[in-house]
């Protein structure tokens, strides 16, 4: 309320200047600054433009009349109290002015108390009036529904977003209520309002569109102190959105806890500190506390072994910078004490005070870790297998032919050391000629059957071996492999050659034999069938000159078969010597001096020469007999009428020397070694001679066969020497 | 009537002996232990009408003696039996292709031998 000397303005309105000038006068002893006019429509300008706190206003002005300048204020809606100023007739139209929003009347001569009395009240009535009209607008103009009831429940008043929230302003508040879903709510107002309490609550209720809406109510009665209320005041907001969101923030924290639920590994959370402050199910399952203990403080190191726990705090402090999730290894401990290999993942949680903790998944890798171990294993037998494998084994890659992998076999089977084997090409293993063939064996026909050839390969050392290889490829991440397995087959080779070689020389021998045969047998046939068919014709001179030859070819034949059964008992293995301690001299000079009738039917001179003192030899007797009538009988053959043969057995520590030294004609350089070769016989156009052709061969068997060896040295038309050296028993030998 | 002149050749003094006496009934045998010792004979200005041949002899072997004759106008058309103890068809055939007109092996029948011998000087 303006107060005196604040400024308080009063628009005094009369055309009396008079009366203008006391009214003015008493204004300003009043305390309050007179403004006047002197026409209604001064004051309406003036009005316009300005604003006062209240107006005395003349009934009768010429042109606008006080009436019109009050009509004019209360169709600008003007709170400002207006005092009519009015002479002793003019009741009727003062009571008009009343009607039309004025708020009091003066009757002239204006009395100053009675002046300040009216302007006093007009004063308080006017800050009443805008009061209210403040307290009204806030209520009108509030988004916050506004309703007043009377204590019967009956609307007295409701703003206009009353009308927004329910669509309508309703008759009353049964009505508005009993379009609420919720059942229980008119009856819990109903309480509230008879028991003149406080009730607030939310409730859903149809929308005039037909939606859901939520309300959230505030219910109070309204009265004067200690009365009995006499309205019911309802604060309604709509809190349909907050509500919405409030619940879909709702349901989204229950899905993401189920899904947690839902996950066998165990999740958590801890606080800044380490605290488990959330698990899974999982959680409590696989490690076996409670959510009772987790609530009484479980700190998330009581998982981690004692030495794994730096390393845990260094992870977490790393994450805690980066921010970043990371997973590491530990063995992490359940409540009963045992443990497993886990990976933790684990992130930082950050809210707005910056980082409050973390949060993580355990996931278990005990089958992980146990088939990795499996893995390893197979992978460590697998390879010490193929490292065993006796064959040498390298694998290449199929497009480029270097060598990937092998074995130590083929290590020490190429000769190459691993580093050296791993810079090669499959090519460098074979012989240049040989390269071709071994680069068709893989790379052109992919996987096809394996493959089996017999090549060579040349090692580190450049020595060639021969090999049987088998190769094969396969396929592996995609690539194509070759892998080639070399087995050296040089024993093989060899054994094959020599069995190759047996059965030539057997063929050989068994046509030479069945050529040898038939030469006597043709003769013994033809003589035989001569001296039958001839019988009487021939003389007897003739008949015994046959028969000598029948005979003599018989025996050859005879002797002929002998030495192939002999030489056939040699080479079957099936010869066995009866060895005992004899004296070489004795058996020598024997089989010189049977020998000796044939050299002196040739006219050969045979000398035996024997250097004392004569040692024993450890041989068979008859053996050794058979080498001396071979060798010196080959002598004899051989040297033509005239000649001599030259016998002398000699002796060292260690040996027997028996050497035959004849001078015939010699024997070509070229055919020295063929000498003890089976059927063979020195071709010499002048002397045609008779024998076997085993017997040097038979010799040199039994020599060699008592460790001991045959030589021969001779020139052509020089002669021949024949000489066998055997080893004399050792002490531990003899008997 | 002139008797037909054979040349033998052959190592075997027996089968060379066998022979010329079978042989030496009908036919004038001259005998030669070796190729050189028939070469000689040839070159002394004897012309055999017949000649056989032995094929394994110490020095030059038959089938040697074989075209050394074959190949020197004088002799190529004396007829040449061949006579050996080997069997097989590639001696055979070789020695025939050499200009051998019969290949004989040992054993055989002395008279059919000479029967054939016969026919081919015929």
């Amino acid at each position: 309320m303006p107060k005196k000397g604040d400024g308080t303005t009063v628009l005094i309105a009369d055309d009396s200047a008079l009366v203008r000038q006391e009214i003015s006068r008493i204004v300003s002893n009043l305390g309050y600054r007179p403004v006047m006019v002197s026409e209604g429509d001064e004051a309406i300008a003036l009005l316009r433009t300005s604003s006062f706190n209240a107006m005395l206003l003349d009934v009768h002005m010429p042109g606008k009349s006080g009436m019109d300048v009050l009509r004019f204020l209360m169709e600008s809606n003007d709170v400002m109290p207006v005092i009519m100023i009015s002479g002793s007739g003019d009741i009727d139209l003062v009571v008009q002015c009343i009607k039309m929003g004025a708020y009091d009347y003066l009757t002239k001569p204006v009395d100053s108390n009675r002046l300040a009395v009216v302007l006093k009240n007009a004063f308080s009535e006017c800050a009443l009036r805008q009061q209210v009209r403040l307290l009204s607008a806030a209520v009108d103009q509030s988004p916050v529904a506004v309703v007043i009831t009377d204590a019967g429940g009956n609307v007295e008043y409701a703003n206009s977003a009353f009308s927004s929230v329910f669509g309508a302003l309703a008759p009353d508040a049964d009505t508005a209520f009993a379009r609420c879903d919720s059942a229980e709510l008119p009856s819990n107002i109903r309480k509230a309002m008879v028991a003149g309490k406080v009730w607030q609550g939310d409730f859903c209720n149809r929308n005039a569109a037909g939606g859901h809406c939520w309300a959230h109510a505030i219910i109070s009665p309204v009265g004067n102190k200690g009365r009995i209320p006499s309205h019911v005041l309802a604060l309604i907001q709509d809190i349909t959105d907050v509500r919405k969101n409030k619940e879909a923030l709702l349901r989204s924290t229950r899905r993401f806890r189920d899904l947690a639920d839902l996950l066998p590994q165990p999740v958590f959370e801890t606080d800044r500190k380490g605290f488990v402050t959330y698990s899974n199910r999982a959680g409590f399952v696989t490690f076996g506390y409670s959510r009772e203990e987790m609530k009484k403080g479980l700190h998330a190191l009581n998982f981690f072994a004692q030495g794994d726990r730096s390393r845990v705090l260094r992870g977490l402090n790393a994450k805690k910078i980066t921010g970043r999730l990371g997973s590491h290894e530990f063995r992490v401990f359940k409540r009963d004490g045992s443990c497993f290999p886990a990976l933790v993942y684990a992130a930082p949680i950050s809210d707005r005070n910056g980082f409050s903790g973390f949060r993580g998944i355990v996931v278990d890798i005990t089958e992980l870790k146990e088939a990795e171990q499996k893995l390893d294993e197979n992978r460590k037998k697998y390879l010490n297998l193929f490292r065993a494998i006796p064959d040498a084994i390298i694998v290449a890659d199929a497009e480029s032919g270097t060598l990937v992998e092998w074995n130590t076999q083929a290590e020490r089977f190429f000769d190459y050391s691993p580093e050296d084997l791993s810079r090669l090409h499959v090519g460098d293993l074979y012989p240049e000629e040989l390269r071709e063939e071994a680069a068709a064996s893989f790379g052109s026909d992919g996987l096809s059957q394996p493959r089996m050839l017999e090549t060579q390969i040349v090692t580190g050392h450049g020595l060639r071996i021969d090999v049987h290889l088998t190769s094969a490829m396969f396929m592996t991440e995609g690539n194509l492999w070759f892998v080639g397995i070399f087995r050296d087959i040089t024993e093989q080779k060899r054994s094959e050659r020599l069995v190759r070689e047996n059965i030539r020389m057997k063929n050989d021998f068994i046509s030479t034999v069945s050529h040898e045969l038939r030469t006597p047998l043709f003769s013994i046939l033809g003589f035989t069938g001569t001296l039958l068919r001839e019988q009487d014709e021939l003389d007897r001179a003739t008949r015994m000159e046959f028969l000598s030859i029948i005979h003599d070819e018989s025996k050859r034949l005879s002797s002929l078969i002998e030495d192939v059964l002999m030489i056939s008992r040699i080479d079957s293995g099936r010869v066995s010597y009866k060895k005992s301690e004899i004296d070489p001299s004795v058996t020598i000079s024997e089989v010189c001096r049977n020998l000796k009738i044939r050299a002196d039917e040739k006219m050969i001179e045979l000398h035996l020469k024997v250097h004392a003192p004569s040692k024993h030899l450890y041989a068979d007797p008859d053996a050794l007999k058979q080498v001396a009538i071979n060798i010196i009988g080959n002598a004899l053959k051989f040297t033509p009428s005239g000649g001599r043969v030259d016998v002398l057995l000699s002796y060292d520590d260690n040996s027997m020397f028996f050497s035959v030294k004849d001078n015939g004609p010699g024997i070509p350089e070229e055919d020295l070694e063929k000498v003890f070769e089976k059927f063979y016989r020195v071709e010499h156009s002048e002397t045609a001679v008779d024998g076997t052709g085993l017997g040097l061969s038979i010799a040199r068997e039994i020599v060699e066969a008592h460790g001991g060896t045959i030589t021969v040295k001779s020139r052509v038309s020089e002669g021949a020497e024949f000489l066998v050296r055997l080893p004399l028993p050792e002490q531990s030998d003899k008997p | 009537m002139k008797r037909h002149v054979i040349l033998i050749v052959d190592d075997s003094a027996n089968i060379r002996r066998l022979l010329a006496h079978n042989l030496g009934r009908k036919f004038t045998v001259l005998t030669a232990g070796d190729a050189a010792a028939a070469l000689e004979i040839l070159e002394s200005g004897e012309k055999p009408d017949l000649i056989v041949v032995d094929i394994s002899m110490p020095g030059m072997d038959g089938f040697s003696l074989t075209s050394l004759i074959k190949g020197n106008p004088d002799y190529c058309a004396v007829p040449l039996v061949m006579l050996t103890a080997k069997d097989s068809s590639e001696d055979r055939e070789k020695g025939l292709q050499l200009g051998a007109v019969d290949y004989i092996t040992k054993p055989f029948n002395l008279e059919e031998f000479a029967d054939r011998i016969g026919l081919l000087l015929r």
